[in-house]
């Protein structure tokens, strides 16, 4: 830890304790996340070796670099990543103020998905993506997903250690019923809710408890059945005596919403698991492409710009 | 996510893999002059002779002593032996040849047990002295212990060999 410089503490989570901090060599400020882990009976777990010497070699611009592991015989680990002051959580409350951003919003589900694409497509999943995890870099107008993969790293128990510190509003059905196993599909369930968030500025799903939560999330996308997801009324937390809730539709929470951005959001929201769009898919989407030339002029993007103007020119074509 | 030589870590629309590739792949090699070094060469022998005893088993996996030998040649060209076991200079590098046999096996098989391993091999090391070791190891490699070596460029290479397409089809876990 010699290379560093540990500053104030900038947040604390699931994981530990997060520092802002300094590299003295390259004058770069970081950010320190320390944790204490993990019983080593089988020595390093192989789950830390395999996900760590994975995130170190990713490089994607929406992604937060891993820049460094430290950790001593004292069980104690620092990861070392790059420094954002800046969250979706703290940007939406400041600089998305009214529902004229679309383009904005449009631009940042964009860079969110991409992401977690590429991440997906190294078969690493994220499992807790909240707008706090989604890092804002202003100057260069670009998102990146911080703790992608971190929680399969240190093998940190999916559960909230109390409702103030861990949000859960963000989290997919099949992990709020109990399902054993769980695929990339839940983060694509999270970046649905965040789109939601961006939109109303809301949470979607809030409910207090797990129940109220999974009640709410009936409620609105429909209470699921065997017929529309094989196998959930056997997950370990179904709740026994729900009302049958039937679809809500989803326009009428987004009013303002394109009706492209609409179908892209209920399939994301979709609760069978097997059935949500993929995060490539969904970069595929109608949402994304670009409709009409008048458009692009139309207002100049609060602060994040996009800085891809040129390849949206190939989109113009399309319907 | 195990590691998969075949499949190196690429960006989806990188037109020319191979120029990322062979700068990488410097990143996973021993310093130069390493293997005229007549220090570490015969410890290098050893080692050799070690991690071929010592991964013979049941699913034999070709790649773990080949990465088990990455690691090695890695560390020991560019770094000093730690002491993690100090009173016995052999046991102590013993126990860093094991140690880069255990993390290879990590990263390619989940069920990998190390103090399984330890027993059947009826070795005196007990599990912290194993993550000391593996720990000094990944610190010291950086954790870049998703070595992109020759076997990385096999997939480029076969279809240029013109062989029939029976032929052609990799066996993807060698044996």
């Amino acid at each position: 830890m010699e290379k560093y410089k540990l500053g104030k503490v900038i947040g604390i989570g699931a994981y530990g304790i997060v520092h802002r901090g300094l590299n003295l060599e390259t004058n770069q400020i970081v950010a320190i996340k320390r944790f204490y882990t993990f019983d080593c009976k089988n020595g390093v777990p192989y789950t830390t070796i395999q996900e760590i010497s994975m995130l170190i070699e990713m490089y994607h611009i929406n992604i937060v670099k891993l820049l460094d592991v430290i950790s001593n015989t004292k069980n104690e680990w620092y990861i070392i990543f790059e420094y954002l002051d800046l969250d979706l959580e703290k940007y939406m409350v400041t600089y998305l103020k009214d529902s004229m951003e679309k383009h904005t919003i449009k631009y940042i589900m964009h860079q969110i998905l991409s992401g977690v694409m590429y991440c997906h497509k190294h078969r690493i999943m994220h499992r807790d993506l909240t707008p706090d995890k989604l890092l804002i870099d202003l100057n260069a107008s670009v998102v990146k997903i911080a703790d992608f993969g971190m929680a399969r790293a240190f093998d940190f128990p999916l559960r909230a250690y109390s409702p103030e510190v861990v949000t859960t509003w963000y989290r997919a059905p099949e992990i709020l019923l109990g399902s054993p196993v769980y695929t990339t599909a839940v983060d694509v369930w999270s970046v649905g809710c965040i789109f939601a968030k961006m939109l109303t500025r809301q949470n979607l799903f809030a409910g207090a408890s797990k129940n109220e939560h999974l009640r709410k999330i009936f409620s609105i996308m429909g209470t699921p059945n065997e017929r529309t997801w094989p196998g959930v009324t056997s997950l370990p937390y179904y709740p026994a005596g729900l009302p049958e809730y039937y679809p809500e539709n989803l326009e009428e929470f987004f009013p303002d919403l394109e009706p492209a951005g609409v179908d892209l959001l209920s399939e994301m929201l979709c609760m069978n698991p097997a059935r949500r769009i993929s995060a490539h898919r969904a970069l595929q989407h109608a949402y994304f492409k670009k409709k009409k030339r008048k458009e692009k002029k139309e207002k100049k993007m609060m602060i994040l710009d996009p800085i891809e103007e040129e390849k949206e020119e190939e989109d113009d074509d399309d319907p | 996510m195990e590691y998969n030589p075949y499949d190196p870590l690429l960006q989806e629309d990188e037109i020319r893999p191979f120029r990322k590739l062979f700068t990488v792949e410097s990143s996973f090699m021993a310093c130069e002059g390493y293997f005229q070094n007549e220090r570490t060469i015969s410890f290098r022998r050893y080692a050799v002779s070690y991690i071929e005893e010592n991964s013979k088993c049941e699913d034999f996996d070709a790649f773990v002593p080949y990465l088990a030998m990455n690691y090695f040649d890695r560390f020991i060209s560019m770094h000093k032996l730690p002491e993690v076991i100090s009173s016995n200079k052999e046991e102590n590098a013993i126990l860093l040849v094991i140690c880069c046999l255990t993390i290879a096996w990590k990263m390619r098989i989940r069920s990998f047990n190390v103090e399984l391993f330890l027993t059947e091999r009826n070795l005196q090391f007990n599990r912290n002295q194993v993550k000391e070791m593996e720990l000094h190891i990944l610190n010291s490699l950086r954790w870049r212990m998703r070595s992109l070596t020759p076997i990385c460029f096999v997939g480029y290479f076969i279809p240029l060999l013109r062989l029939p397409r029976s032929s052609q089809q990799l066996n993807r876990r060698p044996v």
